[in-house]
């Protein structure tokens, strides 16, 4: 690497640091760093005075990229694997081996997807409600159909009512074998009479733990033995060419008795009995105060107030249960727009923000992915079906972090910023006032351009949003 | 991290004849060298994490010292393996005992109270403080790096870099090496950096601290015992190592002139021992690095002088945890054979429970600023308006003491 003083234009100056910053200023670098995927060195000026405007115009976007919309879709996906399933046990072993490569060719697709977003808010909010409801690859049966059910049962619906969007999740091949509700026989049905331990209540119970009323919010496990009775004979087609590869009712493995759920008395009504369960959860009120709470957990910090949760919840509410409505809520929250940085990104928010303040764009995704991977948090293989943690302390731990800032340190020494800028420049184009000015200190008086930006990418503000 | 081999400076940075910096580390302890004219040499140790001035230098003779220091009092002097008494009043800690023959032979003076003008608790602040000379911060530039421009060492040239500065020797004068290494992470100085950073950040600083620590247990060649008692490395044990290297460049006829000594480790908010322990094996390394300077300088230590300096001290008594936290006034020391030492400088504020800092530490008595005037100006021969103009900016009440500079 050589000083720039060769490069004939004399000695980069550097731009001081402001005096002042405007209101909207504040505004901007939140919209990018804290609602999306941190910001190009554009983007803020982009911004402009407008940054609420900026999120709440990203969500009349197509949720569903070009990029994305040419990938296949479960059913195919499925239906390869149940005919090499059919084949015998070596032709499943050369399946697996290429399941296993495209799944993370398309993890890197979805990637390179966020990096590349005009759209980043979005972006978040896949990533929140994928997490919400994870699948994951860590289940080698379901690990072909992970990010398929992201574009499926996600995308489409993260501006739809949440009843849309749960039902999409629940009846999704990839929940169902993921949860395996997919073997789930009533113990009294035709299938399921004089079985062994017929049922499997894992579906129901992640339904009511997490993806709908959340822990301690009053039901009890008679609760999630009747919903797992409702959801009893919702499976995959496999056999009847009509459904093969697709969400399937199988009656004959379907409780059919009257269920106390919530309270309430469920009479027998096959198919319909879930999707009436799935429609009381999506319009409860502790529902949309679990889901609340999570986005602001997700978005704001660890452990937000009720206020915050309230003003999402607001979102909510409108619509009888709107995903959408909880994005406005938490764009409209004051609180969400508060200076103070109170989250640290996860490894994945961290990666993309490198790169996005890098103005690199990506096709394959593939470096991304190895980043990501790095820095401990591989995608869509979470470790268990609560998804990744949205706690700082989960993400900085002192080996975590030491990670981190070699990674930083490592991503600086092949990088150079875009268009040779200094990096304390970059660092005001990125973080605007976020950036503190002990830090754009530092970054002026450190010992090259190298360890300028492996510091500004391993400080606080880069590292929290 | 290279283990305990010994130190190798780049000889090229050395020996190009130009103003050199050098920076080697093992263990936590960097030096870095510039040139400057003539014989005088100057050699600034910075004790970073701040550092427990009341466990270094007892005020035995404070009727309040046993009551306030609770558990951390050290046994009276005088007594079989007490504190070593300098002059009825105020002792040294028994691991420092390396001290004694400068503090006999009147090459060293102490001031036991000594803090710059910052008051906050921030590490990053107060070095900031300590190494820049600004009074407001905001100064990009280190003191030292100005005072070699002043000395016309640097003109034109600046110092060659071959790893990096500290803050106190940084700035225009400075210039990169042609070629970084490609990971700055390997780098001594650069995690330095990174604490720096996260100063004011409780969950990064603590966890980079424990992460660095964690580390350190597992790679260093600390003694068997160190690792299993769990106590880590306590970093200055290695100065004299670099005290050793840094000397025999100082030494040397063309060799640079000023020297930069930094070790970590001083942060003790947990079990800092009394006696024993982690803070006595870090005074034990510090005593006898300065020892291992002084022979390794040999005649040159007639021309010397050394400021060892932290950027504050800490709470007079005790926490829960058998350490202690953020305080502000500490040890600052000058010796050399250039120093007319064997006193004690400043005020002493006592250590009342009325009489402490709001922060529970050491009230300031002295101005740790006057101890790097008075090497600049009476030793250096900077002129004084010269430091007051570009050095140390606002601080005219604050001056250099001319009698503690043998007079030549």
């Amino acid at each position: 690497m050589v000083p720039d003083d060769g490069s004939g234009s004399g000695q980069k100056m550097v731009r001081e640091y402001p005096e002042a910053f405007e209101a909207h200023e504040v505004g901007a670098a939140i919209a990018a760093t804290r609602f999306g995927y941190g910001a190009r060195p554009q983007e803020l000026l982009q911004i402009g005075d407008q940054p609420r405007e900026w999120l709440l115009g990203q969500l009349i976007s197509d949720p569903v990229p070009e990029a994305l919309k040419s990938l296949p879709d479960s059913k195919d996906l499925l239906s390869d694997m149940l005919a090499a399933r059919q084949k015998g046990r070596s032709s499943m072993r050369v399946y697996r081996q290429e399941a296993r490569k495209r799944a993370l060719t398309e993890a890197a697709t979805h990637l390179a997807v966020s990096l590349n977003s005009p759209t980043p808010f979005v972006e978040r909010l896949v990533r929140f409600w994928t997490n919400h409801f994870t699948v994951s690859m860590v289940k080698p049966a379901v690990m072909p159909l992970v990010t398929a059910f992201e574009r499926e049962a996600i995308r489409p619906n993260i501006f739809n009512s949440f009843y849309t969007m749960l039902h999409a999740v629940v009846s999704h091949p990839a929940m169902l074998i993921y949860l395996d509700n997919v073997n789930s026989l009533g113990p009294n049905s035709v299938a399921g009479r004089g079985r062994k331990n017929p049922l499997n209540d894992r579906l129901a119970r992640q339904l009511l733990e997490h993806f709908t009323l959340g822990e301690g919010s009053g039901y009890t496990q008679l609760d999630v033995r009747a919903l797992a009775h409702m959801l009893t004979g919702w499976t995959v087609g496999v056999n009847n060419p009509a459904t093969r590869g697709e969400f399937a009712f199988r009656d004959s493995w379907h409780e059919g008795n009257f269920k106390e759920f919530l309270r309430r008395t469920i009479p027998s009504a096959g198919v319909l009995e879930g999707e009436a369960a799935l429609d009381h959860l999506a319009r409860s009120a502790a529902t949309g105060k679990n889901l609340s709470h999570k986005m602001a957990q997700a978005f704001v910090v660890d452990d937000p107030d009720p206020g915050l949760a309230s003003e999402i919840f607001a979102g909510f509410v409108v619509g009888g249960g709107r995903a959408d409505g909880m994005a406005r809520g938490l764009v409209e929250a004051s609180e969400a727009w508060a200076p103070e940085q109170r989250k640290v990104k996860s490894p994945t928010d961290l990666v993309l923000s490198v790169l996005r303040s890098l103005d690199v764009r990506s096709r394959s995704g593939r470096r991304v992915l190895n980043a990501v991977r790095f820095l401990g948090q591989p995608p869509y293989q979470a470790p268990t079906p609560d998804g990744w943690p949205y706690s700082s302390l989960s993400w900085i731990t002192p080996e975590l972090l030491l990670e981190r800032v070699e990674w930083c340190a490592e991503i600086a020494g092949i990088t150079r910023p875009p268009d040779g800028k200094p990096v304390p420049d970059l660092a005001l184009d990125i973080l605007g006032p976020l950036l503190k000015p002990a830090t754009h200190r530092r970054l002026r008086v450190a010992r090259d351009e190298v360890e300028a930006l492996a510091l500004l990418y391993a400080s606080p503000e880069f590292q929290r949003r | 991290m290279t283990g305990n081999t010994p130190l190798t400076p780049n000889r090229r940075s050395v020996l190009t004849g130009a103003a050199a910096a050098t920076v080697v580390a093992a263990q936590g302890v960097t030096f870095s060298v510039a040139a400057a004219p003539g014989n005088k040499r100057l050699v600034v140790v910075l004790l970073r994490g701040g550092m427990d001035g009341l466990a270094l230098c007892p005020p035995f003779g404070d009727g309040n010292y046993e009551k306030m220091r609770e558990g951390l009092a050290l046994p009276r002097a005088n007594t079989d393996g007490g504190v070593l008494d300098l002059d009825g009043s105020f002792g040294l800690h028994p691991a420092a005992e390396d001290l004694l023959p400068f503090w006999a032979a009147g090459e060293l003076a102490i001031a036991p109270a000594a803090a710059t003008n910052y008051r906050g608790g921030s590490h990053f602040a107060a070095q900031d403080a300590l190494e820049t000379g600004a009074s407001g911060g905001g100064s990009a530039t280190g003191w030292l790096n100005r005072a070699v421009s002043a000395l016309g060492g640097a003109t034109g040239k600046g110092i060659a870099v071959s790893d990096s500065l500290p803050l106190i020797l940084r700035g225009p004068g400075d210039t990169a090496a042609a070629t970084p290494p490609p990971r700055p992470y390997r780098n001594p100085g650069f995690f330095r950096q990174v604490q720096l950073l996260y100063g004011d950040d409780t969950l990064f600083s603590s966890m980079i601290v424990q992460g660095e620590r964690d580390r350190q247990r597992t790679t260093d060649t600390v003694t068997q015992e160190d690792v299993e008692s769990g106590r880590g490395a306590d970093r200055a044990q290695f100065l004299p190592i670099a005290a050793a290297q840094a000397g025999k460049l100082l030494a040397s006829e063309d060799g640079p002139r000023i020297a930069v000594l930094e070790t970590d480790g001083w942060d003790t908010h947990w079990d800092q021992g009394g006696m024993d322990g982690r803070l006595a094996r870090s005074f034990s390394g510090l005593a006898s690095g300065l020892w291992v300077l002084a022979g390794a300088l040999g005649p040159a230590w007639r021309e010397t002088v050394v400021v060892v300096a932290s950027e504050f001290g800490r709470t007079v008594k005790p926490n829960v945890h058998g350490g202690t936290d953020h305080g502000l006034a500490t040890t600052a020391m000058m010796l050399g054979g250039a120093v007319a030492g064997g006193k004690i400088l400043g005020q002493w504020p006592g250590l009342s429970d009325g009489k402490l800092h709001e922060s529970g530490g050491v009230a300031p008595g002295f101005d740790t600023r006057s101890l790097f005037k008075t090497a600049l100006i009476h030793h250096m021969g900077i002129s004084g308006n010269t430091v007051a103009s570009t050095l140390f900016p606002g601080t005219a009440s604050i001056p250099g003491i001319p009698g503690l500079i043998r007079p030549t």
